[in-house]
């Protein structure tokens, strides 16, 4: 058992640095060691913070970047995207990652609200703002690193990411430095990452749990393998030998699809791997313990948070094997209540809302009052639970209606909006129902009511598939007679699951 | 319609592509929407269309669009 791996108390006095601090520290302290790798390319922690530093000037000079400024990068997960991120970091920017499969509605939505300096990686067909590819970032001229670098503020904006909103238009969140490095600090000792780790990553860094994750591996001064995704497991069980990786990440889609196409292959390695994080989706208690029978000797940790609050709560299933149907314990350095709806404290055992504080918890938002999303220095996370006796945290149900596919996270209403668009006189509401196939979660459901309407599913379904997102498309319609509501007039989801 | 007809119709209706896009040299991560979800509904189209069921070794050598092919012709000859 490598326990050592498991929750570490921190009873030291921890001084916390920017990412950007900790990743020119090992460029110093361990030049050689192999920081990035990105297929047949290697990069060691001081070519790392050599093209960091190149990528800054050139961003600086050429492209007239400076602090405050705000950059769009689309989360494309190659080198030249890792230099470009913490480049911009070091100039004072703010990075806004993207998914390179947004459609041209939803980037023009973002770029309005956000009007950015600069796009890097992604096609622009909206306004004139400057677009530059990523290939501009790789071979760059180094050039001589000052030994008196000023590294970002701890308080000031590091990231805005968009999340899901409740009204169905995205919520943008601004993580500052602070927050970036604490939750860091939180994952890394929980899991417990250090310089012996090579991880392979293989999820979307356009979602905050994929993002993490190489910033958690290059913080900790470890070896992170970049790879497009899973869809080839052959391919992802190569680069597992080629590289004798030790840490994995996924969402429980993922594990879904491995197991699916694999069996249980990936137990082969239960003794080279030393951690598995899962996340960003719910997995049920059978999966959790068939999971410590395939990977006894492995730190499976399983983490609850949000865009605005990461990686709050953790569990270990093989230390937790008597509470698996929780979401675990607050993360190190997390203090977690549950509130009714008057903001009043309750005690354990009570039902109520989830709320986080601490140091990685976001406190600034665009557009949007702080006021209505704390309770003083609580986060409110909208989902409902309650605190049992062994004081774990067990989560009853989300507030929110936002449908999970498979950890991307949808609002009802931007489907809603859509049908909307297509017909504004069709009144249209979406559920999540459970994804047949077993591996996404859940999927859309659209009801849509009968009345005078000419249409018929085939003609919503093209325009939505122009229109959304691929995962965004209901695989799903039926006609209903009324759209149930309250008296108020707001629409009841739930009678129609 | 042959086998390769056939499996190339499955597969350009699965990930939404046009049949003459497709070749034996196609492969996974080739489209967009041949990602995780891409390769399952495509596999498990195959498996509906040729009335099989692949093992997962199996599953995990089909990489392209030939692999598939070759796959179904030793499936559907067993």
């Amino acid at each position: 058992m490598k326990q050592s791996r498991r929750i570490q108390t921190c009873n030291n006095i921890f001084i916390l640095n920017t990412l950007e601090y900790n990743i020119h520290n090992w460029s110093i302290t361990t030049p050689d060691k192999i920081a990035l790798i990105d297929k047949k390319k290697t990069f060691s922690y001081k070519e790392l913070f050599e093209n960091i530093w190149a990528s800054k000037i050139l961003l600086e000079l050429e492209y007239g970047i400076s602090k405050g400024d705000t950059v769009v990068l689309a989360a494309n997960k190659n080198v030249a995207f890792v230099f470009t991120y913490f480049a911009l970091h070091l100039i004072g920017a703010k990075v806004l990652p993207i998914d390179e499969q947004i459609t041209q509605d939803r980037l023009k939505f973002t770029l309005d609200k956000i009007n950015p300096k600069l796009i890097v990686g992604l096609e622009n067909k909206i306004n004139n703002i400057k677009t530059i590819e990523f290939d501009c970032f790789t071979d760059l001229e180094k050039s001589s690193i000052p030994l008196d670098i000023s590294f970002p503020n701890l308080e000031h904006s590091a990231d805005l990411l968009f999340t899901t909103g409740t009204t169905g238009e995205p919520k943008g969140v601004l993580l500052s430095h602070r927050n970036i490095a604490q939750s860091v600090n939180n994952i890394n000792s929980f899991i417990g990452n250090n310089q012996n780790d090579t991880e392979l990553l293989a999820m979307p860094i356009s979602h905050s749990f994929g993002l993490a994750r190489l910033k958690c591996v290059l913080s900790a001064g470890g070896t992170l393998v970049l790879l497009g995704n899973i869809v080839n497991m052959k391919r992802m069980f190569r680069m597992f030998d080629e590289y004798k990786v030790t840490g994995f990440g996924m969402v429980p889609a993922s594990w879904s699809y491995i197991k699916k196409m694999s069996g249980n292959k990936l137990a082969e390695y239960s003794n080279q791997l030393n951690y598995i994080e899962f996340g960003s989706a719910y997995m049920s208690a059978e999966d959790k313990m068939a999971l410590t029978n395939l990977f006894p000797n492995t730190s499976l940790c399983m983490h609850y948070g949000l865009t605005e609050a990461s990686r709050s709560t953790f569990m270990e299933f093989n230390t937790s094997k008597d509470h698996l149907n929780t979401i675990g314990k607050p993360s190190p350095n997390v203090i977690i209540n549950i509130f009714d709806e008057n903001g009043k404290k309750l005690s354990k055992e009570e039902e109520g809302e989830i709320c986080i504080k601490g140091d990685h918890v976001s406190t600034e938002y665009l557009n949007i009052e702080r006021n209505d999303l704390f309770y003083g220095e609580y986060f409110r996370t909208g989902d409902i639970g309650l605190i049992n006796k062994k004081d774990y945290i067990v989560l009853k149900g989300r507030s929110k209606e936002i449908i999970n596919i498979g950890g991307k996270k949808l609002s009802p209403i931007e489907v809603e909006d859509k049908i909307k668009e297509f017909d504004s006189e069709l009144e249209a509401v979406c559920i999540g129902i459970p994804d047949v196939q077993g591996v996404l979660g859940e999927v859309v459901k659209v009801f849509v009511v009968k009345g005078n309407s000419i249409y018929d599913f085939e003609e919503i379904d093209n325009f939505l598939k122009k229109k959304l997102e691929k995962y965004k498309v209901p695989v799903e319609y039926e006609w209903i007679n009324e759209v149930p509501k309250t008296s108020s007039g707001k629409i009841q989801r739930q009678k129609l699951k | 319609m042959n086998i390769t007809e056939k499996v190339i119709n499955v597969i350009a209706e699965a990930i939404e592509v046009e049949v003459n896009k497709i070749d034996e040299d196609t492969a996974i991560g080739d489209f967009p929407n041949w990602d995780s979800m891409g390769q399952l509904v495509i596999i498990t189209s195959l498996e509906k269309e040729f009335d099989i069921k692949f093992d997962p070794e199996d599953i995990m050598e089909l990489e392209d669009v030939g692999d598939m092919i070759e796959a179904i012709e030793a499936y559907t000859n067993l």
